[in-house]
Protein backbone atom coordinates (compact mmCIF):
# COMPACT_ATOMS: atom_id res chain seq x y z
CA UNK A 1 0.00 0.00 0.00
CA UNK A 2 3.18 2.69 1.18
CA UNK A 3 4.98 1.51 -2.33
CA UNK A 4 1.85 2.40 -4.05
CA UNK A 5 1.30 5.75 -2.68
CA UNK A 6 4.63 6.58 -3.40
CA UNK A 7 3.98 5.57 -6.69
CA UNK A 8 1.31 7.99 -7.39
CA UNK A 9 3.47 10.69 -5.64
CA UNK A 10 6.23 10.33 -7.56
CA UNK A 11 3.93 10.41 -10.53
CA UNK A 12 2.18 13.69 -9.68
CA UNK A 13 5.74 15.51 -8.95
CA UNK A 14 6.54 14.29 -12.66
CA UNK A 15 3.60 15.46 -13.93
CA UNK A 16 2.97 18.51 -12.18
CA UNK A 17 6.76 19.20 -13.24
CA UNK A 18 5.32 18.97 -16.56
CA UNK A 19 6.78 15.94 -17.91
CA UNK A 20 4.94 14.79 -20.69
CA UNK A 21 1.87 12.13 -18.44
CA UNK A 22 2.61 9.31 -20.93
CA UNK A 23 6.19 9.89 -19.80
CA UNK A 24 6.12 10.22 -16.31
CA UNK A 25 3.41 6.95 -16.19
CA UNK A 26 5.95 4.72 -18.15
CA UNK A 27 8.80 6.43 -16.01
CA UNK A 28 7.28 5.14 -12.60
CA UNK A 29 5.20 2.40 -14.00
CA UNK A 30 8.15 0.30 -15.53
CA UNK A 31 9.58 0.99 -12.37
CA UNK A 32 7.13 0.02 -10.04
CA UNK A 33 7.09 -3.15 -11.69
CA UNK A 34 11.12 -4.07 -12.13
CA UNK A 35 11.19 -3.59 -8.25
CA UNK A 36 8.37 -5.91 -7.54
CA UNK A 37 8.86 -8.20 -10.39
CA UNK A 38 12.42 -7.72 -11.53
CA UNK A 39 14.28 -5.55 -14.37
CA UNK A 40 13.70 -8.28 -16.97
CA UNK A 41 10.53 -8.64 -16.60
CA UNK A 42 9.66 -4.64 -16.52
CA UNK A 43 11.34 -4.36 -19.44
CA UNK A 44 10.26 -7.43 -21.54
CA UNK A 45 6.77 -6.00 -20.57
CA UNK A 46 7.27 -2.25 -21.74
CA UNK A 47 8.33 -3.51 -25.04
CA UNK A 48 5.07 -6.16 -25.11
CA UNK A 49 2.41 -3.46 -24.09
CA UNK A 50 3.93 -0.59 -26.72
CA UNK A 51 3.95 -3.47 -29.58
CA UNK A 52 0.67 -4.67 -28.78
CA UNK A 53 -1.23 -1.73 -28.07
CA UNK A 54 0.16 -0.35 -31.20
CA UNK A 55 -1.12 -3.27 -33.37
CA UNK A 56 -4.51 -3.78 -31.68
CA UNK A 57 -7.52 -4.14 -34.13
CA UNK A 58 -9.98 -3.09 -31.47
CA UNK A 59 -8.14 0.47 -31.06
CA UNK A 60 -8.29 1.38 -34.56
CA UNK A 61 -11.58 2.55 -33.59
CA UNK A 62 -9.81 5.74 -31.78
CA UNK A 63 -7.68 7.21 -35.37
CA UNK A 64 -11.12 6.39 -37.55
CA UNK A 65 -13.92 8.45 -34.95
CA UNK A 66 -10.64 11.20 -34.50
CA UNK A 67 -10.77 11.61 -38.44
CA UNK A 68 -14.51 11.60 -38.64
CA UNK A 69 -14.30 14.34 -35.98
CA UNK A 70 -12.01 16.28 -37.99
CA UNK A 71 -13.72 15.68 -41.76
CA UNK A 72 -17.28 16.58 -40.16
CA UNK A 73 -15.23 19.88 -38.39
CA UNK A 74 -14.26 21.15 -41.46
CA UNK A 75 -17.23 20.19 -43.89
CA UNK A 76 -19.14 23.10 -42.44
CA UNK A 77 -21.68 21.03 -40.73
CA UNK A 78 -21.69 23.30 -37.65
CA UNK A 79 -23.52 26.03 -39.69
CA UNK A 80 -26.22 23.98 -40.32
CA UNK A 81 -27.30 22.66 -37.15
CA UNK A 82 -27.06 25.85 -35.53
CA UNK A 83 -29.24 27.65 -38.10
CA UNK A 84 -31.98 24.91 -37.81
CA UNK A 85 -31.27 25.03 -33.72
CA UNK A 86 -31.97 28.98 -34.08
CA UNK A 87 -35.17 28.65 -36.21
CA UNK A 88 -36.81 26.74 -33.24
CA UNK A 89 -35.86 28.08 -30.08
CA UNK A 90 -33.71 31.40 -31.30
CA UNK A 91 -36.59 33.54 -30.00
CA UNK A 92 -36.64 32.63 -26.60
CA UNK A 93 -34.51 35.36 -23.70
CA UNK A 94 -31.56 33.84 -24.23
CA UNK A 95 -32.29 31.74 -27.15
CA UNK A 96 -29.26 32.14 -28.82
CA UNK A 97 -27.15 30.46 -26.45
CA UNK A 98 -29.52 27.59 -26.06
CA UNK A 99 -29.17 27.18 -30.12
CA UNK A 100 -25.63 26.52 -29.42
CA UNK A 101 -26.14 23.76 -26.85
CA UNK A 102 -28.59 22.25 -29.34
CA UNK A 103 -26.21 22.12 -32.16
CA UNK A 104 -22.90 21.18 -29.83
CA UNK A 105 -25.41 18.57 -28.90
CA UNK A 106 -26.41 17.80 -32.67
CA UNK A 107 -22.80 17.91 -33.73
CA UNK A 108 -21.53 15.76 -30.84
CA UNK A 109 -23.80 13.28 -32.50
CA UNK A 110 -21.42 12.77 -35.30
CA UNK A 111 -18.25 13.92 -33.40
CA UNK A 112 -16.22 12.47 -30.85
CA UNK A 113 -14.19 15.17 -29.69
CA UNK A 114 -15.29 17.67 -26.80
CA UNK A 115 -12.59 20.42 -28.16
CA UNK A 116 -13.49 19.73 -31.95
CA UNK A 117 -16.73 19.98 -31.10
CA UNK A 118 -16.33 23.72 -29.36
CA UNK A 119 -13.81 24.52 -31.80
CA UNK A 120 -16.18 24.49 -34.97
CA UNK A 121 -19.00 25.88 -32.89
CA UNK A 122 -17.11 28.99 -31.80
CA UNK A 123 -16.66 29.90 -35.30
CA UNK A 124 -20.37 29.50 -36.27
CA UNK A 125 -21.84 30.14 -32.96
CA UNK A 126 -20.15 33.47 -31.28
CA UNK A 127 -20.16 36.06 -34.07
CA UNK A 128 -23.86 35.72 -34.11
CA UNK A 129 -24.43 35.91 -30.87
CA UNK A 130 -22.16 39.19 -30.73
CA UNK A 131 -24.35 40.22 -33.17
CA UNK A 132 -27.34 40.15 -31.27
CA UNK A 133 -25.71 41.81 -28.42
CA UNK A 134 -24.76 38.74 -26.37
CA UNK A 135 -22.44 39.65 -23.28
CA UNK A 136 -18.83 37.59 -24.07
CA UNK A 137 -19.46 35.81 -20.70
CA UNK A 138 -22.47 34.25 -21.88
CA UNK A 139 -20.95 33.87 -25.76
CA UNK A 140 -17.75 32.06 -24.50
CA UNK A 141 -19.33 30.06 -21.92
CA UNK A 142 -22.14 28.54 -23.90
CA UNK A 143 -20.06 27.36 -26.39
CA UNK A 144 -17.13 25.28 -23.94
CA UNK A 145 -19.88 24.30 -22.00
CA UNK A 146 -21.93 22.84 -25.43
CA UNK A 147 -19.09 21.60 -26.69
CA UNK A 148 -18.62 19.37 -23.96
CA UNK A 149 -21.33 17.29 -25.42
CA UNK A 150 -18.98 16.02 -27.69
CA UNK A 151 -17.61 13.01 -25.77
CA UNK A 152 -21.42 12.72 -24.05
CA UNK A 153 -23.38 12.21 -27.25
CA UNK A 154 -21.99 8.87 -29.24
CA UNK A 155 -19.42 8.13 -31.11
CA UNK A 156 -17.04 9.38 -27.84
CA UNK A 157 -13.08 8.81 -27.65
CA UNK A 158 -13.36 8.82 -23.98
CA UNK A 159 -16.12 6.09 -24.31
CA UNK A 160 -13.75 4.21 -26.45
CA UNK A 161 -10.59 4.27 -24.73
CA UNK A 162 -12.87 3.25 -21.08
CA UNK A 163 -14.64 0.42 -23.03
CA UNK A 164 -11.14 -0.79 -23.98
CA UNK A 165 -9.61 -0.65 -21.35
CA UNK A 166 -12.34 -2.06 -19.09
CA UNK A 167 -13.65 -4.51 -21.58
CA UNK A 168 -16.79 -3.06 -21.62
CA UNK A 169 -18.73 -3.07 -24.51
CA UNK A 170 -18.41 0.44 -27.08
CA UNK A 171 -22.11 0.34 -28.43
CA UNK A 172 -23.52 -0.10 -25.35
CA UNK A 173 -21.81 2.45 -23.64
CA UNK A 174 -22.70 4.34 -27.09
CA UNK A 175 -26.31 3.69 -26.67
CA UNK A 176 -26.38 4.51 -22.38
CA UNK A 177 -25.06 8.49 -23.45
CA UNK A 178 -28.04 9.41 -25.58
CA UNK A 179 -30.86 10.00 -22.86
CA UNK A 180 -27.95 11.66 -20.39
CA UNK A 181 -26.77 13.62 -23.36
CA UNK A 182 -30.97 14.98 -23.52
CA UNK A 183 -30.35 15.51 -19.95
CA UNK A 184 -27.60 17.54 -20.33
CA UNK A 185 -28.96 20.18 -22.81
CA UNK A 186 -31.87 20.44 -20.60
CA UNK A 187 -29.79 21.54 -18.11
CA UNK A 188 -27.60 23.51 -19.57
CA UNK A 189 -30.43 25.36 -21.33
CA UNK A 190 -31.79 25.83 -17.64
CA UNK A 191 -28.55 27.47 -16.72
CA UNK A 192 -28.32 29.51 -19.84
CA UNK A 193 -31.92 30.55 -18.33
CA UNK A 194 -30.84 31.47 -15.06
CA UNK A 195 -28.22 33.68 -16.61
CA UNK A 196 -30.50 35.89 -18.83
CA UNK A 197 -32.80 35.99 -15.45
CA UNK A 198 -30.20 37.48 -13.63
CA UNK A 199 -28.69 39.77 -16.27
CA UNK A 200 -31.41 40.10 -18.84
CA UNK A 201 -29.25 42.31 -21.46
CA UNK A 202 -26.58 39.10 -21.69
CA UNK A 203 -28.78 37.20 -23.78
CA UNK A 204 -31.67 39.22 -26.23
CA UNK A 205 -34.15 37.37 -27.73
CA UNK A 206 -33.71 36.92 -31.18
CA UNK A 207 -36.40 36.97 -34.06
CA UNK A 208 -39.06 34.07 -34.25
CA UNK A 209 -38.79 32.05 -37.35
CA UNK A 210 -41.95 31.18 -39.35
CA UNK A 211 -43.09 27.50 -39.58
CA UNK A 212 -41.63 27.26 -43.01
CA UNK A 213 -38.47 28.64 -42.57
CA UNK A 214 -38.16 26.06 -39.78
CA UNK A 215 -38.99 23.54 -41.94
CA UNK A 216 -36.19 24.56 -44.36
CA UNK A 217 -33.36 24.94 -42.01
CA UNK A 218 -34.65 21.21 -40.44
CA UNK A 219 -34.21 19.93 -44.25
CA UNK A 220 -30.73 21.81 -43.83
CA UNK A 221 -29.01 18.68 -41.38
CA UNK A 222 -29.81 15.83 -42.99
CA UNK A 223 -25.73 15.30 -43.78
CA UNK A 224 -25.67 15.12 -40.12
CA UNK A 225 -28.82 12.81 -39.55
CA UNK A 226 -27.69 10.76 -42.09
CA UNK A 227 -24.00 10.48 -41.31
CA UNK A 228 -25.71 9.44 -37.50
CA UNK A 229 -28.04 6.95 -38.60
CA UNK A 230 -25.38 5.23 -41.09
CA UNK A 231 -22.59 4.85 -38.57
CA UNK A 232 -24.11 5.20 -35.13
CA UNK A 233 -27.21 3.67 -36.19
CA UNK A 234 -25.24 0.44 -37.38
CA UNK A 235 -23.91 0.29 -34.16
CA UNK A 236 -26.78 0.24 -31.82
CA UNK A 237 -28.87 -2.06 -34.38
CA UNK A 238 -26.18 -4.32 -34.07
CA UNK A 239 -25.03 -4.34 -37.71
CA UNK A 240 -21.42 -2.63 -37.00
CA UNK A 241 -19.37 -3.48 -34.53
CA UNK A 242 -17.94 0.15 -32.90
CA UNK A 243 -15.13 -0.67 -34.99
CA UNK A 244 -16.72 -0.82 -38.44
CA UNK A 245 -19.39 2.16 -37.64
CA UNK A 246 -16.27 4.22 -37.53
CA UNK A 247 -14.49 3.12 -40.51
CA UNK A 248 -17.99 4.02 -42.25
CA UNK A 249 -18.61 7.18 -40.52
CA UNK A 250 -14.91 8.59 -41.31
CA UNK A 251 -15.53 7.59 -45.19
CA UNK A 252 -18.79 9.08 -45.20
CA UNK A 253 -17.49 12.18 -43.47
CA UNK A 254 -14.89 12.52 -46.14
CA UNK A 255 -17.10 12.04 -48.86
CA UNK A 256 -19.50 15.00 -47.20
CA UNK A 257 -16.73 16.82 -46.86
CA UNK A 258 -15.36 16.29 -50.71
CA UNK A 259 -18.98 16.88 -52.23
CA UNK A 260 -18.98 20.42 -49.88
CA UNK A 261 -16.25 21.17 -51.61
CA UNK A 262 -14.25 21.63 -48.01
CA UNK A 263 -11.54 19.86 -49.30
CA UNK A 264 -7.75 20.63 -51.50
CA UNK A 265 -5.24 18.60 -51.27
CA UNK A 266 -3.38 21.01 -48.75
CA UNK A 267 -6.24 20.76 -46.43
CA UNK A 268 -7.09 16.86 -47.23
CA UNK A 269 -3.06 16.62 -45.92
CA UNK A 270 -4.14 18.95 -42.90
CA UNK A 271 -6.83 16.72 -41.65
CA UNK A 272 -5.21 13.40 -42.16
CA UNK A 273 -1.94 14.83 -40.41
CA UNK A 274 -3.66 16.33 -37.47
CA UNK A 275 -5.57 13.17 -37.06
CA UNK A 276 -2.34 10.98 -37.25
CA UNK A 277 -0.53 13.76 -34.51
CA UNK A 278 -3.89 13.11 -32.32
CA UNK A 279 -3.47 9.48 -32.26
CA UNK A 280 -0.32 9.75 -31.38
CA UNK A 281 -0.20 11.62 -28.98
CA UNK A 282 -3.53 9.22 -27.40
CA UNK A 283 -1.42 6.32 -27.56
CA UNK A 284 1.74 6.98 -25.75
CA UNK A 285 -0.89 8.03 -22.74
CA UNK A 286 -2.50 4.71 -23.42
CA UNK A 287 0.86 2.72 -23.52
CA UNK A 288 2.14 4.68 -20.80
CA UNK A 289 -1.12 4.29 -18.57
CA UNK A 290 -1.09 0.46 -19.55
CA UNK A 291 2.43 0.37 -18.25
CA UNK A 292 1.28 1.68 -15.19
CA UNK A 293 -1.53 -0.15 -14.55
CA UNK A 294 0.08 -3.51 -15.05
CA UNK A 295 2.48 -2.24 -12.47
CA UNK A 296 -0.66 -1.47 -10.35
CA UNK A 297 -2.42 -4.87 -10.86
CA UNK A 298 0.94 -6.49 -8.77
CA UNK A 299 0.15 -4.40 -6.12
CA UNK A 300 -2.11 -4.79 -3.06
CA UNK A 301 -3.88 -1.47 -3.73
CA UNK A 302 -7.01 -2.54 -5.18
CA UNK A 303 -7.47 -5.31 -2.91
CA UNK A 304 -6.64 -2.68 0.00
CA UNK A 305 -9.05 -0.75 -1.52
CA UNK A 306 -11.76 -2.95 -1.39
CA UNK A 307 -11.26 -4.60 2.03
CA UNK A 308 -11.11 -0.56 3.40
CA UNK A 309 -14.84 -0.82 1.92
CA UNK A 310 -15.77 -3.49 3.09
CA UNK A 311 -14.35 -2.94 6.40
CA UNK A 312 -16.45 -0.46 7.57
CA UNK A 313 -19.62 -2.03 4.84
CA UNK A 314 -19.45 1.23 2.70
CA UNK A 315 -22.87 1.75 1.12
CA UNK A 316 -21.95 1.32 -3.35
CA UNK A 317 -23.69 4.57 -3.45
CA UNK A 318 -21.30 6.03 -0.81
CA UNK A 319 -18.11 4.44 -2.85
CA UNK A 320 -19.56 5.74 -6.06
CA UNK A 321 -20.17 9.46 -5.03
CA UNK A 322 -16.59 9.23 -2.94
CA UNK A 323 -15.12 8.21 -6.46
CA UNK A 324 -16.97 11.42 -8.31
CA UNK A 325 -16.24 13.92 -5.87
CA UNK A 326 -12.08 12.94 -5.93
CA UNK A 327 -12.53 12.79 -10.01
CA UNK A 328 -14.21 16.65 -10.48
CA UNK A 329 -11.53 17.99 -7.82
CA UNK A 330 -8.75 16.32 -9.49
CA UNK A 331 -10.18 16.85 -12.68
CA UNK A 332 -10.18 20.88 -12.53
CA UNK A 333 -6.20 20.80 -12.14
CA UNK A 334 -5.48 17.45 -14.16
CA UNK A 335 -5.98 16.88 -17.57
CA UNK A 336 -8.99 14.61 -17.87
CA UNK A 337 -7.51 11.50 -20.00
CA UNK A 338 -4.70 10.50 -17.94
CA UNK A 339 -6.51 10.80 -15.06
CA UNK A 340 -9.21 8.31 -16.18
CA UNK A 341 -6.18 5.82 -17.46
CA UNK A 342 -4.62 6.52 -14.13
CA UNK A 343 -7.34 5.75 -12.09
CA UNK A 344 -9.93 3.60 -14.11
CA UNK A 345 -7.33 0.48 -13.25
CA UNK A 346 -8.23 0.87 -9.64
CA UNK A 347 -11.53 1.72 -8.89
CA UNK A 348 -12.87 -0.35 -11.76
CA UNK A 349 -12.29 -3.74 -10.16
CA UNK A 350 -14.13 -2.04 -7.20
CA UNK A 351 -17.30 -0.91 -8.83
CA UNK A 352 -17.58 -4.74 -10.64
CA UNK A 353 -17.26 -6.59 -6.81
CA UNK A 354 -19.77 -4.05 -5.89
CA UNK A 355 -21.82 -4.99 -8.08
CA UNK A 356 -22.21 -1.92 -10.08
CA UNK A 357 -23.12 -1.66 -14.02
CA UNK A 358 -19.90 -0.92 -15.75
CA UNK A 359 -21.87 0.50 -18.31
CA UNK A 360 -22.96 3.41 -16.08
CA UNK A 361 -20.12 3.99 -14.05
CA UNK A 362 -18.48 4.93 -17.73
CA UNK A 363 -20.91 7.68 -18.54
CA UNK A 364 -20.59 9.25 -14.74
CA UNK A 365 -16.67 8.70 -15.67
CA UNK A 366 -17.64 10.91 -19.22
CA UNK A 367 -19.61 13.46 -17.47
CA UNK A 368 -16.72 14.24 -14.69
CA UNK A 369 -14.31 13.93 -17.43
CA UNK A 370 -16.78 16.93 -19.27
CA UNK A 371 -16.94 18.89 -15.94
CA UNK A 372 -13.00 18.66 -15.81
CA UNK A 373 -13.46 20.27 -19.29
CA UNK A 374 -14.80 23.53 -18.08
CA UNK A 375 -13.94 23.70 -14.69
CA UNK A 376 -10.90 26.40 -14.19
CA UNK A 377 -8.15 26.92 -13.80
CA UNK A 378 -7.61 23.70 -16.15
CA UNK A 379 -9.78 23.12 -18.28
CA UNK A 380 -9.14 21.89 -22.39
CA UNK A 381 -12.09 23.78 -23.77
CA UNK A 382 -11.79 26.65 -22.13
CA UNK A 383 -8.06 26.89 -23.33
CA UNK A 384 -9.28 25.98 -27.07
CA UNK A 385 -11.86 29.02 -26.49
CA UNK A 386 -9.68 31.37 -25.14
CA UNK A 387 -7.19 30.63 -28.03
CA UNK A 388 -9.78 31.11 -31.08
CA UNK A 389 -11.60 33.65 -29.25
CA UNK A 390 -8.61 36.25 -27.95
CA UNK A 391 -11.26 39.20 -27.50
CA UNK A 392 -12.74 37.38 -24.89
CA UNK A 393 -10.22 37.51 -21.55
CA UNK A 394 -9.49 34.76 -19.66
CA UNK A 395 -11.47 35.65 -16.24
CA UNK A 396 -14.76 36.32 -18.21
CA UNK A 397 -14.71 33.04 -19.73
CA UNK A 398 -14.01 31.40 -16.02
CA UNK A 399 -16.55 33.29 -14.85
CA UNK A 400 -19.29 32.66 -17.48
CA UNK A 401 -19.02 29.00 -17.61
CA UNK A 402 -19.34 28.58 -13.47
CA UNK A 403 -23.86 28.24 -13.45
CA UNK A 404 -22.39 25.83 -16.17
CA UNK A 405 -20.17 23.96 -13.94
CA UNK A 406 -23.10 24.11 -11.30
CA UNK A 407 -25.23 22.19 -13.99
CA UNK A 408 -23.15 19.66 -14.75
CA UNK A 409 -22.31 18.78 -11.37
CA UNK A 410 -26.55 18.74 -10.68
CA UNK A 411 -26.54 16.00 -13.63
CA UNK A 412 -23.81 13.93 -12.58
CA UNK A 413 -26.09 13.81 -9.08
CA UNK A 414 -29.04 12.81 -10.76
CA UNK A 415 -27.09 9.98 -13.16
CA UNK A 416 -25.46 8.38 -9.93
CA UNK A 417 -28.91 8.61 -8.18
CA UNK A 418 -30.97 7.25 -11.06
CA UNK A 419 -28.74 4.63 -13.15
CA UNK A 420 -31.94 4.03 -15.08
CA UNK A 421 -31.38 7.11 -17.25
CA UNK A 422 -28.36 5.75 -18.25
CA UNK A 423 -29.14 2.02 -18.53
CA UNK A 424 -32.42 1.64 -20.22
CA UNK A 425 -31.54 2.58 -23.80
CA UNK A 426 -28.82 0.02 -24.13
CA UNK A 427 -31.42 -2.61 -22.76
CA UNK A 428 -33.68 -2.27 -25.33
CA UNK A 429 -30.84 -2.81 -28.04
CA UNK A 430 -29.05 -5.43 -28.93
CA UNK A 431 -25.87 -4.32 -29.99
CA UNK A 432 -23.49 -6.42 -31.45
CA UNK A 433 -19.87 -7.47 -30.44
CA UNK A 434 -18.62 -8.38 -26.96
CA UNK B 1 8.51 13.05 -44.92
CA UNK B 2 7.14 11.28 -41.54
CA UNK B 3 4.00 13.02 -42.18
CA UNK B 4 3.43 12.03 -45.29
CA UNK B 5 3.53 8.35 -44.61
CA UNK B 6 1.24 9.34 -41.69
CA UNK B 7 -1.23 10.87 -43.52
CA UNK B 8 -1.25 8.06 -46.62
CA UNK B 9 -1.14 5.16 -43.85
CA UNK B 10 -4.37 6.88 -42.10
CA UNK B 11 -5.86 7.17 -45.53
CA UNK B 12 -5.51 4.15 -46.74
CA UNK B 13 -6.29 2.37 -43.09
CA UNK B 14 -9.93 4.69 -43.92
CA UNK B 15 -10.68 3.30 -47.03
CA UNK B 16 -9.49 -0.12 -46.28
CA UNK B 17 -12.14 -0.31 -43.46
CA UNK B 18 -14.83 1.02 -45.57
CA UNK B 19 -14.36 -1.04 -48.37
CA UNK B 20 -14.11 -4.34 -45.71
CA UNK B 21 -16.98 -3.80 -44.00
CA UNK B 22 -19.00 -2.77 -46.92
CA UNK B 23 -17.70 -5.57 -48.92
CA UNK B 24 -18.45 -7.74 -45.93
CA UNK B 25 -22.39 -6.59 -45.34
CA UNK B 26 -23.00 -5.99 -48.72
CA UNK B 27 -21.89 -8.63 -50.74
CA UNK B 28 -20.73 -10.99 -47.99
CA UNK B 29 -17.25 -10.60 -50.05
CA UNK B 30 -14.70 -8.86 -47.21
CA UNK B 31 -11.37 -8.23 -47.97
CA UNK B 32 -9.20 -11.34 -47.63
CA UNK B 33 -6.69 -10.20 -44.48
CA UNK B 34 -8.02 -6.89 -43.85
CA UNK B 35 -7.87 -7.35 -40.32
CA UNK B 36 -4.28 -8.20 -40.07
CA UNK B 37 -3.17 -5.55 -42.42
CA UNK B 38 -5.14 -2.57 -40.06
CA UNK B 39 -3.38 -3.75 -37.03
CA UNK B 40 -0.17 -2.69 -38.72
CA UNK B 41 -1.23 -0.04 -40.71
CA UNK B 42 -2.17 1.42 -36.59
CA UNK B 43 1.33 1.00 -35.35
CA UNK B 44 2.90 2.88 -38.83
CA UNK B 45 0.39 5.92 -37.88
CA UNK B 46 1.09 5.73 -34.27
CA UNK B 47 5.11 5.42 -34.43
CA UNK B 48 5.40 7.53 -37.48
CA UNK B 49 3.97 10.39 -35.91
CA UNK B 50 5.50 9.85 -33.00
CA UNK B 51 8.87 11.76 -33.84
CA UNK B 52 6.37 14.96 -35.32
CA UNK B 53 4.62 15.05 -31.76
CA UNK B 54 7.79 14.88 -29.88
CA UNK B 55 9.73 17.62 -32.36
CA UNK B 56 6.50 19.87 -31.67
CA UNK B 57 6.56 19.44 -28.05
CA UNK B 58 2.74 18.52 -28.29
CA UNK B 59 2.40 15.28 -25.96
CA UNK B 60 0.39 16.03 -22.93
CA UNK B 61 1.83 17.62 -20.15
CA UNK B 62 0.55 19.66 -16.73
CA UNK B 63 1.42 23.97 -17.85
CA UNK B 64 -0.57 24.80 -14.40
CA UNK B 65 2.75 25.77 -12.79
CA UNK B 66 4.04 27.37 -15.52
CA UNK B 67 2.84 31.33 -14.76
CA UNK B 68 4.53 30.90 -11.20
CA UNK B 69 8.23 29.54 -12.51
CA UNK B 70 10.48 32.18 -13.11
CA UNK B 71 11.85 32.71 -16.94
CA UNK B 72 15.12 31.18 -16.32
CA UNK B 73 13.73 28.59 -14.58
CA UNK B 74 11.75 27.36 -17.21
CA UNK B 75 14.13 27.64 -19.37
CA UNK B 76 16.15 24.57 -17.42
CA UNK B 77 12.56 22.60 -17.05
CA UNK B 78 12.55 22.66 -20.62
CA UNK B 79 16.06 20.84 -21.25
CA UNK B 80 15.67 18.70 -18.32
CA UNK B 81 11.83 17.44 -19.23
CA UNK B 82 12.79 17.18 -23.00
CA UNK B 83 16.17 15.23 -21.95
CA UNK B 84 13.95 13.06 -19.68
CA UNK B 85 11.62 12.52 -22.39
CA UNK B 86 14.22 11.51 -25.33
CA UNK B 87 16.17 9.05 -22.63
CA UNK B 88 12.42 7.53 -22.28
CA UNK B 89 11.66 7.18 -25.62
CA UNK B 90 15.40 5.99 -26.47
CA UNK B 91 15.08 3.13 -23.49
CA UNK B 92 11.49 2.34 -25.14
CA UNK B 93 13.27 1.83 -28.88
CA UNK B 94 15.68 0.19 -27.71
CA UNK B 95 13.43 -2.51 -26.08
CA UNK B 96 11.47 -2.49 -29.15
CA UNK B 97 14.66 -2.69 -31.18
CA UNK B 98 15.42 -6.53 -28.91
CA UNK B 99 11.85 -7.28 -29.53
CA UNK B 100 12.44 -7.43 -33.23
CA UNK B 101 15.59 -8.99 -33.04
CA UNK B 102 13.55 -11.98 -30.97
CA UNK B 103 10.90 -11.54 -33.52
CA UNK B 104 13.31 -12.24 -36.66
CA UNK B 105 14.99 -14.62 -35.19
CA UNK B 106 11.77 -16.72 -34.96
CA UNK B 107 10.29 -15.72 -37.83
CA UNK B 108 7.05 -14.64 -36.16
CA UNK B 109 4.08 -14.05 -38.47
CA UNK B 110 0.41 -13.30 -38.44
CA UNK B 111 -2.61 -16.29 -38.75
CA UNK B 112 -3.97 -15.34 -41.86
CA UNK B 113 -1.58 -13.36 -44.34
CA UNK B 114 1.80 -14.41 -42.69
CA UNK B 115 2.65 -11.12 -42.77
CA UNK B 116 6.26 -11.17 -40.39
CA UNK B 117 6.68 -9.04 -37.04
CA UNK B 118 9.80 -8.37 -37.48
CA UNK B 119 10.66 -5.35 -39.84
CA UNK B 120 7.57 -3.86 -37.97
CA UNK B 121 8.85 -3.72 -34.70
CA UNK B 122 11.80 -2.83 -36.56
CA UNK B 123 10.84 0.28 -37.58
CA UNK B 124 8.72 0.52 -35.08
CA UNK B 125 11.92 1.02 -32.77
CA UNK B 126 13.84 2.95 -35.77
CA UNK B 127 10.92 5.57 -35.29
CA UNK B 128 11.01 5.45 -31.78
CA UNK B 129 14.93 6.19 -31.57
CA UNK B 130 14.09 8.98 -34.11
CA UNK B 131 11.59 10.43 -31.86
CA UNK B 132 13.85 9.99 -29.08
CA UNK B 133 16.38 11.98 -31.13
CA UNK B 134 13.61 14.68 -31.74
CA UNK B 135 13.70 15.25 -28.20
CA UNK B 136 17.71 15.30 -27.80
CA UNK B 137 17.38 18.20 -30.47
CA UNK B 138 14.54 20.36 -28.64
CA UNK B 139 16.21 19.83 -25.62
CA UNK B 140 19.31 21.49 -26.87
CA UNK B 141 17.32 23.95 -29.02
CA UNK B 142 15.94 25.86 -25.21
CA UNK B 143 19.61 25.27 -23.88
CA UNK B 144 20.90 27.75 -26.56
CA UNK B 145 17.89 29.80 -25.92
CA UNK B 146 16.68 29.25 -29.90
CA UNK B 147 13.38 28.11 -29.01
CA UNK B 148 10.40 30.11 -26.74
CA UNK B 149 8.30 29.37 -24.20
CA UNK B 150 5.63 28.46 -26.05
CA UNK B 151 6.77 26.21 -29.22
CA UNK B 152 4.45 26.49 -32.61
Amino acid sequence: MTETLVAFAALLALAFARVPIAFAMLIVGATGFALTRGWHAAFDQVAQTTFGAGIDYELSVVPLFILMGNFVARAGMSRELFRAAYAFIGHWKGGLAMSTIVACAGFGSICGSSIATAATMSRVAYPQMKALGYSDKLASASIAAGGTLGILIPPSTIMVIYGIITETNIGRLFAAGVVPGVLAVALLCIAVRWVVWRDPKAGPAGERSAWSERLAALKGIWGVALLFLVSIGGIYAGIFTATEGAGIGAFGAFLFAFFRRALTWRVLRDILLESARTTSMLFMILIGALVFANYINFTTLPADLMGFVEQFSLHPMLVVMAICALYVVLGTAMEELSMILLTVPVFFPLIVALGLDPVWFGILVVVVVEIGLISPPVGMNLFVLSSLLPQVSTPTLFRGVMPFVVADVVRLFILAAFPAISLWLPSVLHIAGK
Amino acid sequence: MLGTIAALDLAAMMLLTFFDVSGRKLFTAPIYGAYEVTEFMMGVLIFSALPLVTARENHVSIDVLDPYVPAALGRWQRVVVNLLSSVVLAFLGYRLWVLSASHLRTHEVTMTLHIPHGPFTFAFAVLALAAALAAFVVAAAHLRRARGRDPA
